[in-house]
């Protein structure tokens, strides 16, 4: 069974903090009892400069999948408006104790930070920017919510090259 | 009859706007081909600044600039910033940045070589921020601005882009 987590993200807080709260679930969740603490950290430590972005680009909003032994745990982070009626529970997830060390966090590697995005995750084997295999990715229109679009789209056809 | 509030702060605002134009702008310094490292290196300190920054509503203005291998600059792409000092809370926190991704698709890549820099420019007193000194921007007489609009809204102060090229 899928668990989710939302995290709140800008404007509850900044693109940073929502990142190493994030991580914190993630750390507690694998780590309940706190004796391999260092293990996660270290395993997630070549996220730590894309993190931040991909909160602030908005890229978090699709899932990041961690899946080990019996856990599958599905963590977005809100920003704008959904942020603000996000409800948060950061507390561990069950099952955490089951993946052991063999678990994986699939990112979602979309736009332009995902070539350097996947370059960061080839150095450790707990870390993938590919889908986990039967993931089911939710309509992306559901999550965008109804706001219109603020951009001149003329503008943008100006920039097409004669 | 029912009745709701809802209370929404200047800190919530420039969180918002920081995110959306730092994040912005990693995207585009990544799309154009340079090498993002330099940007997300100091992230949560260009972060902290200009939230701080739009906060107090001394931030006129974020600045990207490109300095091309033979020392031309191109492109700049500046995020102006206007506040509302009263403040409105029916106000949405917006960001647009699936539209972003498609003007990104319509940029050229900069030559290999390219770094980044990052400006911001006041409309008066501010508070100092760590890591960030005085500098001096690159002129940008000769090149073509468009306005794309506003990338993100808040209650007391929205940001939008300007992209010039040569």
């Amino acid at each position: 069974m899928r668990r989710h987590r939302t995290i709140a993200g800008p404007p509850v807080r900044t693109s940073s903090q929502a990142w190493s709260t994030a991580t914190g679930v993630i750390a507690v969740t694998l780590d309940a009892d706190g004796d391999a603490s260092s293990t996660v950290a270290d395993a997630l430590a070549p996220l730590a400069s894309y993190g931040p972005a991909l909160v602030a680009a908005g890229h978090l909003r699709e899932p990041m999948i961690l899946r080990g032994g019996a856990l599958d745990l599905a963590i977005t982070v809100a920003t704008g408006e959904t942020a603000l009626s996000a409800e948060e529970n950061l507390n561990p997830v069950p099952g955490g104790r089951s993946a052991g060390g063999e678990w994986v966090l699939h990112l979602p590697a979309t736009g332009a930070l995902s070539a350097g995005l996947r370059a960061a995750t080839t150095t450790s084997p707990h870390l993938s920017c590919d889908p986990p295999s039967s993931s089911t990715p939710q309509p992306a229109e559901s999550r965008r919510g109804a706001t219109g679009s603020l951009v001149d789209l003329s503008a943008l056809d100006s920039l097409r090259d004669p | 009859m029912t009745t709701s509030t809802r209370t929404v702060t200047r800190t919530q605002t420039a969180t918002h706007l920081s995110g959306v134009v730092l994040g912005s702008t990693a995207e585009i310094v990544a799309h154009l081909g340079i090498d993002p490292q330099a940007l997300l290196a100091t992230w949560g300190q260009d972060e902290k600044a200009i939230t701080a920054w739009i906060e107090e509503g001394s931030l006129a203005m974020v600045v990207l600039e490109c300095h091309r291998p033979g020392g031309r600059v191109d492109p700049v792409v500046e995020f102006p910033v206007c506040y509302d000092v009263a403040g409105s809370a029916d106000a949405q926190f917006t960001a647009d940045q699936a539209l972003l991704a498609r003007y990104l698709a319509k940029l050229r890549a900069v030559p290999a070589g390219t770094t980044h820099r990052l400006f911001v420019t006041f409309n008066g007193p501010r508070t100092p921020q760590p890591g960030w000194g005085s500098g001096r921007r690159a002129s940008t007489e000769g090149l073509r601005s468009t306005s794309f609009g506003t990338i993100a809204g808040a209650p007391h102060a929205s940001a939008s882009v300007r992209y010039l090229r040569a």
